[in-house]
């Protein structure tokens, strides 16, 4: 039984691995967008001559970073609780609402998912761009709806390995 | 059954799972496809939901939120924090429970360029718990004074909390940060006072040290010279209007990045840490916000906000009496709840109430000045019981100091608190006053 549980917990951990190498990659694209923003400001108050379409890169990329980062964030219950009134309850109460909260979380971001998803369809059907790159909007609606995905499938599978600590702990 | 009535079953509901330890981003977006659905019906919130997530992240006015925060993360670990406590401790270190007013002067530098309370109140604890615990200061005092200075992390801008009432209402950023700046200054002023009178009061609770010299003085300053340019840089450019706020924080994050690598504290596996908390904190925060998205589009929907700002209109009430009721309201929520959450929850249901309201200022005073009230009032939430993050996090980084002494080492710093809220709300003028032909 253990060792079954185990195993699970060892696919979960891989997948927390996986999300936490998108969160570092949201992080690098994040100091990018920092470095961009300063050569672009240096180069208009210095030489005249900014990153042309600069905020439209920052604009979309921040909808990049925050996609890549959720996954993990939620891997890592570090969505805000309030546990005030759950402090004394018995443990198994604790997680098994911890487990519906996950649940929640993961059917809400499926829902947001697909509703992104769509979204990206018909703004690849309308070809929405941006006003001065020509950026393709739908790219961005993608990635939205990947990253939650991604942190759909962390809300599903997190309590797998809730349960495998508790029952490891026993 | 009518549209407000539902709206306030909806809001009860979303009360009760949100206690029940879902995640409150998580309820406010059940809460609102709930409500949305009942009094309009599912598919349209569909189509609306086809934009919403896509409006809310692809937004150039809100990357301003991870970009501050990775600043503030970075900071934490530049050795920013050290050079700022010896700074101030070089000056005013002498004095008794010096350590402690420093501690308090190097959080109200280090808010300048960090906009939140945990991590203000985290990184200046590191350096200065131990620096007091070394000198015998009683266990009260020491954690009192950071968990308290810890919040003015937040009401010193860049303030994330500001950022998002500033976003929500339709503020200029630039105004509530500048509006933020006296009662920032009354809050520092206030606690170095307090300290200076508990120290009056329980002589045993600091000791008094040598005076620095000039020399240690003159190296003290030195060391502030990166940190001073940083924050100058930050504030003073978005001010001068030389940076726009999200510029300012680019800025920042680089700023910050070759003062830690100058000061040879950051490694390549704490820079890696610091993208990690700064994704966390960042997602954590756009959890709620697309909570609040969805949770405010059913209440505009229902129309419930505008049915209590009539409500209080015609309740004849003062217009004191209800902002202190609505103080009341954040003060027992704060009991329970981050600010932020807070904020964004009932911000959408208050905010429309205050400006039907006259307090005799223009709409954009009142505007500024509610918003910094509540910053405070929120805040106030991070140091009393149960929840208390700050008074958690400093404690836990204490070791060895009692839960209670620290509840009763942060309660003079409390009423400090309440004594600059009054201030304000007797003289909004120490809010909008300090912005030009504001």
């Amino acid at each position: 039984m253990t060792s079954h549980w185990l195993k699970v917990r060892a696919y979960v951990n891989l997948y927390e691995r996986f999300t936490l190498w998108l969160a570092l990659l949201s992080g690098f694209i994040l100091t990018a967008m920092a470095l961009t923003t300063v050569v672009s400001v240096g180069g208009r108050y210095l030489f005249n001559t900014p990153i042309s379409g600069d905020t439209e890169i920052i604009q979309m990329l921040t909808a990049v970073v925050i996609a890549l980062a959720m996954p993990y964030c939620h891997m890592r219950l570090g969505n805000v609780i309030v546990d005030v009134f759950t402090t004394r309850a018995p443990v198994k109460v604790r997680l098994s609402l911890d487990i519906i909260g996950s649940m929640l979380l993961a059917a809400l971001f499926l829902i947001l998912a697909m509703q992104s998803y769509e979204g990206g369809l018909s703004a690849y059907k309308y070809h929405n761009e941006t006003m001065m790159l020509r950026l393709k909007e739908w790219w961005f609606y993608m990635t939205i709806a990947l990253g939650f995905s991604l942190t759909s499938i962390a809300g599903f599978i997190k309590p797998i390995a809730l349960l495998a600590d508790y029952k490891g702990a026993r | 059954m009518s549209d407000e009535l539902v709206a306030g079953f909806v809001i009860l509901f979303m009360l009760v799972i949100m206690f029940l330890r879902v995640p409150i981003g998580i309820a406010m977006m059940l809460a609102g496809v709930l409500g949305y659905s009942i009094i309009d019906d599912f598919s349209t919130l569909m189509l609306y939901m086809k934009g919403s997530s896509f409006g809310q992240m692809a937004s150039h006015s809100l990357s301003i939120i991870p970009l501050f925060l990775l600043m503030g993360n970075l900071a934490a670990r530049s050795g920013i924090s050290r050079s700022l406590f010896s700074g101030v401790n070089a000056f005013i270190g002498h004095y008794r429970g010096g350590l402690a007013l420093a501690a308090v002067g190097g959080c109200g530098l280090f808010g300048s360029i960090c906009g939140s309370s945990i991590a203000t109140a985290a990184t200046m604890g590191q350096v200065a718990i131990p620096e007091m615990k070394r000198h015998g200061y009683h266990g009260a005092l020491a954690t009192g004074a950071l968990a308290a200075g810890g919040t003015l992390g937040i009401l010193i801008p860049p303030s994330i909390v500001l950022i998002i009432y500033a976003i929500m209402t339709e503020q200029n950023i630039i105004k509530l940060f500048m509006a933020a700046m006296i009662p920032g200054v009354m809050a520092i002023m206030g606690y170095m006072l307090v300290i200076a009178v508990v120290v009056k009061l329980k002589p045993h609770y600091a000791d008094k040290r040598q005076k620095a010299s000039w020399t240690e003085r003159g190296k003290a300053l030195i060391d502030l010279i990166p940190a001073t340019v940083l924050f100058t840089g930050v504030l003073g450019g978005i001010y001068g209007g030389v940076f726009t706020p999200s510029e300012a924080a680019a800025y920042g994050v680089i700023g910050t990045i070759i003062i830690a690598l100058i000061n040879r504290q950051l490694t390549w596996n704490g820079f890696l840490e610091c993208l990690k908390e700064t994704a966390i904190n960042s997602a954590m925060i756009f959890v709620i916000l697309l909570g609040a998205d969805l949770f405010n589009a059913f209440l505009s929907l229902s129309g419930m906000p505008r049915e209590l700002a009539n409500w209080i209109l015609d309740s004849n009430l003062q217009p004191m009496l209800i902002l202190l009721l609505m103080l009341a309201v954040y003060l027992v929520l704060g009991c329970l709840m981050d600010s932020l959450s807070m904020i964004l929850l009932t911000v959408p249901i208050f905010f429309p109430a205050i400006m039907g309201l006259d307090f005799g200022m223009t709409q954009e005073q009142t505007a500024l000045w509610f918003g910094i009230i509540c910053l405070i009032v929120v805040e106030v939430g991070m140091i009393t019981p149960p929840v208390g993050m700050n008074v958690f996090i400093i404690n836990k980084l204490a070791k060895g100091v009692a839960m209670r002494d620290t509840f009763v080492g942060v309660l003079p710093f409390l009423a400090s608190d309440m004594i600059r809220v009054a201030l304000l709300l007797l003289f909004p003028v120490l809010t909008w006053g300090i912005i030009p032909n504001g």
